[in-house]
């Protein structure tokens, strides 16, 4: 197991919250989606993204309309429902829990290292 | 120079390379086989397509008309590998798609599928081939040989067909070779699908594929159709020649150098090989060489047979341009090579020559010949009935290592001499005549005379110390007019085509006494001939019917009429045998319609004969111009079998009509084959006689 597979992991985990929590503050395409979370380095390639947002949005998690570009074909535009919003909240919480726990014991580790 | 294809994708359209085309498509092809065909699947596919033209678009550039490969490959760097995709897709809603068995990714059972892409009818050999890791040729064999047992596969094969689903989606045919179902070996199997399209289709057109698809379905499907009556048909062939050819070439080989192998049965202790056979002929160098090529000329046809057989089975290749060649060079050459040995081993056999001698028999008087034999097995029986006027060597039980053995013909002939004489013909063939003489010389033939009884060795002897010369022996009993013979029951077999009058064949011309007539030879005390004439009924047609008062089939009048099978009956209380008569129509000498019965008999001697004659029974009723026989005459019990016959003449003045009903047709063999007729024409007709004899009314 290296490290890069577990950071891989890691971000997949949370990939879906961040998602959610992008598209809470505002409506967006899949392409917009995906250059934000590539500036923070959430996904590496892209094709990972669209998975995501159907089965989100199958879940009703996530709504989407059509509108048009100037540049091209008509783009998908997702927004966030009610429930994916109630899910959210859901996920702050229990994101702040996770948080707190791996603080925690991070902190006990760093203090009580074991010789 | 670089072919493009035109591809819309998510409603924009691109000229993109034919390389890059490929690579395109088996990367869509290979995240819809991971996506699977749903609703949800084909949405996620669509939203990646509609970013590849997104990510597309900037690659065109008026100085870039198409796109290439380069612009593809880093697309999909961007998109990440269908692996990658799939890693990162959350199991989180896997509640909501726990019916797509495919996005599991984590089955490596084997299940049993139709292998419709390598099937020879319905892929359901090639199927389990891939089921249990074999060469599906096993499979197909043992349906094969299964077919020639009583067809039970063919009904097994077809409820395989049935039951079995065939393995469409790429996930199935790993499944069916039990692979593991993840994204990086379906799409190896849509990688090579795709490559084999390619390589069968040069032209992927897409749209006119999707327009006639059914058509081509039925097409398709009447293709495998006949494909695989044909497969069937190439199968049973194939089977059929190579059994055919293995069992060819067992009996060749058993023929040419083992004992006993042709022939079944008891004959089968007088045949040797074919080798054997040569070596008493002709030196064992030649005889081995003439059989090496004999088993040349023979094999290689049986070869190409079995070739043929697996060829049609297996479809190999080979280089067999040289093969056939080289064989058939091989093949005239022995064929050829053979010609010119025979002929030349047939030189030493060229001319024919013969000894005659006649040894009068002195001391026998006017009194009774009498001929025997030594006791024969009943192997040399058989060998003596079936190969008698053959000039063939036999093996006998009392024969020396160092001797041949071969078979006296014998014959009775008339003489004009005095007395009996026997005359004893030796043949043997050699290069020239005066070779052939010296051959005939050394045969022995072994007979001794005893007052009247002359016992014959039916067998001559040779020394064998020379090679087996076609030799060849007969013995003429030459007897005067009114001269006696029996032959006793030891003769039974040696006896053959021994003319005689009363046109008995030769084994039932033993046991019994015959004497030389100036007609030739005839069963002593044999005919009584009784005629009476018939009441005249005025210028009428005499009409011929058969009364049939003991209900005897008509079938077995047939064999009756043979002389050769007596039936019985009942009479009064009284047990008779019977036998079928003969019918015959000839010519009266007098004016009146006259009815004779010729009797023949048998018998130890001819008052023994003559008493049988008397027993001899027969009837026949007139009632005007009908004149009803009985189909049979017939003798007592205690006569037992003696060749009793019955004859009977009808006898017709000139000018006279007669009918012969249909009935008759059993019992008018004789004088049909006398009259060279058949049978069929005499009866149902009216005929008339005249000076040539009967004539037929039309």
């Amino acid at each position: 197991m290296n490290s890069d597979n577990a950071k891989a992991q890691m971000r997949k985990g949370v990939l879906e919250y961040c998602i959610l929590l992008i598209l809470n503050q505002d409506d967006a395409y899949a392409t917009d989606l995906i250059k934000q979370l590539k500036v923070s380095q959430m996904i590496v390639v892209e094709g990972t993204l669209y998975p995501l947002l159907t089965r989100q949005k199958n879940a009703g998690l996530l709504s989407y309309r059509w509108e048009e570009s100037t540049q091209g074909p008509p783009r998908k535009y997702y927004s966030i429902t009610e429930t994916g919003k109630q899910f959210l909240s859901e996920l702050n919480e229990a994101w702040n829990e996770l948080i707190e726990s791996v603080t925690s014991i991070r902190t006990s580790y760093q203090n009580n290292p074991k010789p | 120079m670089k072919k493009t294809v035109i591809i819309n994708i998510n409603g924009i359209v691109f000229h993109i390379d034919e390389d890059a085309y490929e690579k395109l498509q088996a990367y869509l092809d290979s995240l819809s086989h991971y996506f699977g065909t749903t609703t949800e699947g084909r949405e996620i596919v669509t939203d990646i397509e509609a970013r590849i033209a997104e990510l597309l678009q900037p690659k065109i550039t008026d100085n870039k008309q198409s796109v290439t490969v380069e612009d593809i490959n880093e697309i999909l760097a961007i998109l990440g590998s269908p692996e990658d995709i799939a890693a990162s897709d959350s199991s989180a809603y896997e509640t909501e798609t726990a019916g797509e068995a495919t996005y599991t990714g984590k089955r490596t059972s084997r299940r049993l599928y139709r292998d419709v892409e390598n099937s020879t009818i319905g892929g359901v050999c090639s199927g389990l081939g891939a089921y249990f890791d074999i060469d599906p040729m096993v499979f197909r064999i043992l349906f094969i040989a299964l077919l020639f047992a009583g067809g039970a596969s063919l009904v097994i094969y077809i409820i395989l067909w049935i039951v079995i689903p065939a393995a469409r989606t790429s996930a199935q045919k790993l499944e069916m070779r039990g692979k593991d179902i993840n994204v990086s070996n379906i799409e190896k199997s849509v990688r090579e699908e795709f490559n084999n399209i390619k390589t069968n289709m040069s032209k992927p057109d897409s749209v006119a594929n999707r327009l006639s698809g059914f058509v081509q379905e039925l097409i398709a499907f009447l293709g495998v159709f006949i494909r695989g009556v044909f497969n069937v048909l190439r199968y049973i062939f194939g089977a059929f020649f190579i059994l055919l050819g293995i069992m060819l070439s067992v009996a060749i080989i058993g023929a040419l150098y083992f004992k006993n192998f042709a022939i079944q049965g008891d004959m089968n202790e007088y045949f040797s090989s074919a080798q054997d056979f040569l070596y008493n002929i002709i030196s064992p160098l030649n005889a081995d060489t003439l059989l090496f090529l004999a088993f040349i000329i023979l094999a290689l046809p049986i070869v190409g047979l079995i070739y043929l057989g697996l060829k049609l089975i297996i479809q190999f290749e080979a280089r067999q341009k040289w093969i056939v060649i080289t064989l058939s060079v091989i093949w005239i050459f022995a064929i050829f090579s053979f010609a010119v040995l025979a002929l030349k081993e047939v030189e030493n056999f060229r001319s024919n020559n013969q000894i005659q001698e006649i040894i009068p028999l002195n001391t026998v008087p006017k009194g009774i010949l009498y001929i025997s034999s030594p006791r024969t097995n009943e192997k040399e029986d058989e060998f003596l009935e079936f190969f008698n006027h053959s000039r063939l060597f036999v093996p006998v039980k009392d024969n020396k290592p160092n001797e041949f053995a071969g078979i006296v013909h014998i014959d009775v002939e008339k003489t004009t001499s005095a007395t009996p004489e026997l005359e004893i013909i030796r043949e043997a063939r050699g290069e020239d005549r005066a070779e052939a003489l010296e051959f005939a010389k050394a045969i022995k033939v072994n007979y001794t005379q005893n007052d009247s009884l002359i016992t014959l060795d039916p067998f001559f002897r040779v020394s064998n110390d020379k090679r087996w010369k076609f030799y060849y022996t007969k013995v003429i009993i030459r007897l005067p007019v009114g001269t006696k013979i029996y032959f006793d029951e030891n003769t039974r077999h040696l006896l053959r085509d021994i003319e005689n009058v009363n046109e008995y064949w030769h084994q039932q011309m033993v046991n019994k006494t015959w004497i030389m007539t100036d007609n030739g030879l005839e069963l002593l005390g044999s005919n009584t001939s009784e005629v009476r004439p018939i009441n005249d009924f005025g210028n009428k047609t005499l009409n011929l019917q058969l009364r049939d008062r003991f209900g005897i089939d008509r079938d077995k009048l047939y064999d009756h009429n043979d002389h050769d099978n007596y039936g019985n009956l009942m009479l009064n209380g009284k047990k008779y045998y019977y036998g079928a008569i003969d019918l015959d129509v000839r010519k009266s000498e007098s004016e009146q319609i006259l009815v004779e019965l010729v009797k023949t008999s048998a018998g130890r001697n001819s008052a023994q004969a003559d008493n049988f004659l008397r027993e001899i029974e027969y009837n026949y009723e007139q009632n005007d111009s009908v004149l009803w026989l009985d189909p049979v005459f017939r003798f007592p019990e205690n006569s037992k079998w003696n060749d009793q016959r019955l004859k009977v003449i009808v006898r017709l003045p000139i000018n006279q009509k007669v009918y012969i009903n249909r009935d008759f047709e059993p019992l008018i063999e004789r004088m049909a084959s006398a009259n060279n007729k058949w049978t069929g024409e005499y009866i149902n007709n009216t005929w008339t006689m005249k000076s040539e004899g009967l004539v037929k009314m039309e």
